[in-house]
């Protein structure tokens, strides 16, 4: 099961909606946003229309899931 | 209409430089000097090539100036324990590293950013970089010394959120350097457990 964390501010609410997308599910832990999903969880960053210096630091934390893709393009991560 | 002439700057954001040792970093300025840890920022390396995965992080100063600090994962120590992580550097040593070391000032606005632009490019001095970070926006160049020098406004308050945030940041970076090949996938873990046991 993939846990990503991203930290609940406005910078980041374009990478939080655009996670929700394909996670299974989302529920706000502490100062977080945590996605939880079985299945790959998929972030493009044009869509989401986030500047590079802000998309490479959106990931605050990640449990059970391994980086597939993390560049300008996009993010993906699937489940280790 | 913000006047924007004569001096403009107001004081330093923050002054930066790189680290290797992130616990003795934490210890001095934080656990012996009594300085808040406000904000820090995980990214993974982009931009150049050889531009490894870094936690910068900030300690208050006071008055809302900052000093922060880069630690990159994976990269051997370029000096001798107790050296200037600078001074000692010869051409070798990667750009990126050089570049930590820098002098952020702080201006109240984006149009005094653009002012100072203005200022460097009509006597074409390169801005080189133009950079909207999560918290400001930032033009950079380097002196005639080679020393990076940012010019940065805010784009938002920092608030306790991010506070918190850098506090679960160190905690875990300091846990993660602690064994052997730390990395942000570890660092990223390691948070993740940090987060479930702080959340209320």
């Amino acid at each position: 099961m993939i846990r990503l964390f991203v930290l609940d501010v406005p910078e980041f609410s374009p990478v939080i909606e655009q996670a929700g997308r394909s996670a299974q599910s989302r529920r706000k832990v502490g100062d977080y946003v945590e996605f939880s999903s079985t299945r790959a969880i998929v972030v493009d960053r044009r869509a989401a229309r986030v500047r590079r210096a802000v998309w490479f630091s959106s990931v605050a934390a990640l449990d059970g899931g391994k980086l597939a893709q993390f560049d300008a393009d996009e993010l993906r991560i699937e489940p280790e | 209409m913000t006047e924007l002439n004569g001096h403009l700057v107001r004081g330093v954001d923050h002054a930066a430089f790189p680290t290797f040792d992130p616990a003795g970093t934490v210890r001095f300025y934080h656990d012996i000097l009594g300085f808040p840890i406000v904000h820090s920022v995980c990214a993974v390396g982009w931009g150049p090539e050889d531009h490894p995965d870094f936690v910068h992080f900030f300690f208050d100063i006071g008055q809302g100036d900052r000093v922060a600090f880069f630690y990159y994962f994976g990269l051997a120590p370029l000096s001798e324990p107790g050296a200037d992580a600078y001074a000692t550097h010869g051409a070798d040593v990667p750009k990126f590293f050089r570049d930590s070391r820098h002098l952020a000032l702080h201006v109240d606005s984006v149009e005094v950013l653009e002012e100072y632009a203005r200022r460097l490019e009509e006597v074409g001095w390169k801005v080189e970089m133009r950079v909207r970070h999560e918290t400001i926006e930032s033009i950079y160049t380097h002196d005639p010394n080679g020393y990076l020098v940012e010019f940065t406004t805010p784009v938002r308050e920092i608030t306790d959120v991010d506070d918190r945030d850098a506090v679960l940041t160190l905690k875990a970076l300091l846990d993660v350097t602690r064994e052997p090949d730390p990395s942000m996938a570890k660092l990223w873990a390691r948070k993740a457990q940090l987060i479930g046991q702080s959340a209320p």
